[in-house]
């Protein structure tokens, strides 16, 4: 399991409905920020592949989505070595 | 409830620890015995502070620090997947020795030290100093490239110690030091908070420094009088936020750069009293600088209209005019990067971006900087600063300057005469040397110009010719594939030092988990490498043995070896750095906060005491003080196109660049799986009216030929190069992908730096 918490910075004029259409989005759960047009949106996944596609994909495409930037990413389990 | 960003991370760690542990309340979760740790990222110039988790001697997370000044927590996707890049399973473990069949074999550290050194020895034996060269990289510590050159330049006695750097942003220096008579900027990230206009030239923000470009996209959503131009041949992400945008035909943005001049002035938007007090005119005449003044320089752009400028740069006159209008209301910054200076006449473009901002005095205050961003984490106080390249020395000093050298023997405990007086070899010259067999031995250090120069298949000839060359490296490159030996070095988390990023900020990396196999910090490679050069008589008894042993030993003779330069930073002994997040020089005492601004009384403490002081300045007064009046230059600079235009033979031009996913070769980011499947080949962009000319659709094979070689790429048809141009990003080493091996090697006299941005090439669908 895989979570990127991500800053996501919104059109001021679609608010709103940004928000909206953020929230209905599958493993992703909305915080809001006190920064002004910011939302916090922490996307869960099953590895980091899917994770990022999320982000790309269907967060940082959204209509209203000005950007979306990651601030946090944690691996559940630990890489395997490489020795 | 509305929370702030560093209780946001912390909630979305306890979210994964919840999804880790099986408990569906994250607050309920049980925390894992997880270290977190302060460090820095190791992709680009923007130098975002990151903080690292390790578990069990691996790295199992990162997230932007909340607490750093300037980056505030922001991270771009690339960064997510540096743990799974420290831990790929692709990383180099062992040294390799090139074996009489050719091929790398396995070696230990002492069989490839002492070929190493026995060949650098005896080139230096044979054939002096001068047959060997060091080429070393921006994204090494800054500890690692002060060691390689003092090691080269003061041990040695050559001066072929350049690094690649020179690609990316020798021209910005030339472009500072010509105009303020010292490198690196004067501003710094604060200025975007306060700038009303950004003027963002031959620079892709979004995709190249994206945690700063959100910074400009905050301040515009903050205050509605900011306003973006944005002036690029080529549309990226950043004409999506731009209120103004100029598309200039590759290669012709001086003149547009001088009607904007000329519409300051001849709307009188100018600052009258700040020319008159800080401003020198120059021009060139018979190769030399020659003074002149403001009746000469308006003279001169009286030429320049925005009409005539127009019709050479291919921009709407009226577009010119608006932008001169906004970049004169203020305040302004202005962000470039490689768009100007991969340019034949990179220091030009420079300067005239440094006109603008002295004709409007849009300079020195809240909000008003020029400011060249960089592509590498340490270019800046790594390579440019420690003076890592064939003609300076630490801290501002040249070799030209006899000064400058006994200062530099001093620190260093050399013999005085020691440094050559004689600029090495810059890039280019030095690898061809190579392909001449005047240089006999090279070692290359965290970089990768098997794949990175411009015109590569003659320099691939000189790197895989008799010479002999060793590579540092992390991962295998392009250049590992023609290396004799090559030597696995640790990287990012698995050494601690310094990176120093555009903003003068100085930040410390700690060292966090042990690095693959057999791999060593390449800090401790060279100082291996000195003491055995110094058993064999190559490097005078002394200089290496039982000195500079470790990153912070060298940390020292670097803050000392800033004292009276215009770099001041003493004040940052180990432990600060280790403490704080990053401070910004000058800062020549520990309780000094570091500089926002230089050159401005009241928060440049250089013009408190030292040899920069003047008491008779007042707070807010500006003083360029490297130049002995203490005042800049505005240049008067001939208008000139590229080194070779398009014509009928060769009638598109060729830009290369970089994608979001993606960082310069490519061989780091290409390790993570997602970003290759995100961007998993090399493209080029093709705008439709020359698609549907030449019968190309996306997806298809095309071949790219210049006069130096070809590559054959799939097509991506799309509305973002200008009609006539092409696009390729060059982060791929695929079969026929090497973009490089088409651009030109021609460089800007100046700067020595070559001119990627441009050159021309004729296309056609593949084949096959």
């Amino acid at each position: 399991m895989v979570t990127i918490g991500v800053l996501v910075r919104v059109d001021p004029t679609q608010e709103p409905e940004t928000e909206a259409r953020l929230g209905v989005l599958e493993g992703v759960q909305l915080i809001p920020l006190e920064e002004p047009h910011t939302l916090g949106a922490v996307i869960q996944a099953e590895d980091l592949d899917e994770a990022h596609e999320r982000l790309v994909t269907q967060v940082q495409t959204l209509p209203g989505v000005l950007c979306a930037w990651p601030l946090h990413t944690e691996l559940a389990s630990t890489p395997p070595s490489h020795n | 409830m509305q929370i702030n960003r560093r209780d946001f991370v912390r909630i979305s760690a306890a979210t994964t620890a919840a999804a880790a542990g099986g408990p569906a309340v994250a607050a309920a979760a049980r925390p894992r015995a997880i270290e977190w740790h302060k460090s820095v990222c190791r992709f680009c110039g923007t130098g975002c502070g990151v903080q690292i988790a390790v578990d069990n001697g691996r790295l199992v997370a990162l997230r932007g620090d909340p607490e750093h000044p300037t980056t505030k927590g922001l991270v771009c996707a690339k960064s997510l997947f540096l743990p799974k890049i420290v831990h790929s399973p692709t990383r180099l473990k062992y040294p390799m020795i090139r074996n009489a069949a050719g091929e790398l074999e396995r070696a230990t550290w002492d069989q490839a030290m002492d070929l190493v050194a026995d060949k650098f020895a005896q080139a230096i034996r044979d054939h002096g100093a001068d047959s060997v060269a060091y080429y070393g990289s921006g994204q090494a510590l800054s500890e690692e490239s002060y060691y390689a050159n003092r090691l080269f330049k003061g041990g040695i006695g050559t001066n072929n110690v350049e690094g690649n750097p020179r690609l990316c942003m020798a021209s910005a220096v030339g472009g500072y030091v010509t105009t303020f008579s010292k490198d690196e900027p004067m501003g710094c990230y604060d200025d975007i908070d306060a700038a009303n206009t950004f003027f963002l030239i031959g620079s892709n923000t979004a995709e190249c420094h994206p945690v700063i470009f959100d910074r400009i996209m905050a301040r515009k959503q903050s205050n509605r009088r900011t306003t973006v131009i944005c002036v690029d041949p080529r549309k990226s992400p950043v004409q999506t936020i731009a209120d103004l945008y100029l598309q200039p035909k590759p290669g012709y943005d001086l003149a547009l750069l001088h009607a904007m001049a000329q519409v300051i002035i001849e709307e009188k938007r100018y600052d009258e009293a700040f020319v008159a007090q800080h401003v020198n005119f120059k021009t060139v005449v018979d190769g030399k600088p020659l003074a002149v003044g403001f009746d000469d320089y308006r003279e001169f752009l009286a030429d320049w209209t925005p009409e005539k400028a127009g019709a050479v740069c291919g921009v709407n006159p009226e577009s010119i005019r608006e932008a001169a209008r906004l970049f004169a209301s203020g305040p302004t910054t202005s962000f470039w990067t490689m768009g100007l200076n991969q340019r034949v006449h990179g220091v030009w473009a420079n300067n005239l971006v440094h006109n603008l901002h002295l004709l409007t005095g849009q300079i020195g205050k809240p909000g008003a900087t020029p400011f060249s961003l960089t592509g590498q984490p340490n270019a800046c106080g790594g390579v440019r600063d420690t003076g890592s390249l064939c003609h300076i020395l630490p801290y501002g000093r040249v070799v030209k300057k006899a000064e400058h050298r006994a200062q530099m023997e001093a620190i260093w405990g050399c013999k005085p005469g020691t440094i050559q007086p004689k600029p090495g070899l810059n890039t280019i010259e030095m690898f061809k040397a190579l392909g001449e067999g005047k240089i006999k031995a090279m070692l290359v250090l965290t970089t990768n110009p098997g794949q990175s120069l411009p015109n590569l298949n003659k320099h691939r000839k000189a790197m895989a010719g008799d010479s002999f060359l060793v590579v540092l490296d992390a991962f295998p490159t392009e250049t590992t594939k023609i290396a004799d030996v090559v030597l696995p070095a640790a990287m990012w988390t698995e050494k601690s030092g310094v990176f120093g990023m555009s903003e003068r900020r100085y930040q410390y990396q700690p060292s966090v988990v042990t690095p693959p196999g057999e791999a060593r910090s390449d800090y401790a490679i060279l100082v291996d490498f000195a003491r055995r050069l110094e058993a064999r008589g190559a490097i005078p008894k002394g200089y290496a043995t039982g000195k500079l042993s470790t990153t912070d030993d060298c940390w020292e003779e670097m803050m000392q070896a800033s004292k009276d330069t215009a770099y001041d930073f003493r004040g940052m002994p180990r432990e600060r750095l280790k403490r704080e997040r990053g401070v910004r020089w000058p800062a020549p005492t520990v309780d000094h906060p570091g500089t926002a601004r230089r050159y401005v009384k009241g928060e440049d403490p250089l013009l408190d005491s030292g040899p920069y002081a003047d008491a008779s300045l007042e707070p807010g007064d500006v003083k360029f003080y490297a130049a002995a009046d203490g005042k800049a230059n505005i240049w008067l600079r001939p208008v000139v196109g590229p080194a070779e235009p398009p014509d009928a033979e060769y009638p598109f031009v060729l830009s290369t660049g970089r994608v979001l996913e993606h960082w310069h070769t490519g061989t780091m980011t290409r390790a993570a799986a997602e970003l290759r499947r995100a961007q998993p080949e090399a493209f080029v962009e093709i705008h439709p009216k020359d698609a549907k000319a030449l019968g190309i659709r996306t997806g298809d094979r095309v071949d790219i030929e210049s006069r130096r070689g070809r590559s054959t790429i799939k097509a991506r048809v799309v509305d973002m190069p200008q009609p006539g141009m092409v696009f390729v990003p060059f982060h791929w080493d695929d079969e026929g992908s090497l973009i490089n091996e088409v651009t030109i090697d021609a460089y800007d006299p100046g700067s020595k730096q070559p001119e990627f941005k441009i050159c021309a090439v004729r296309l056609s669908k593949a084949k096959s």
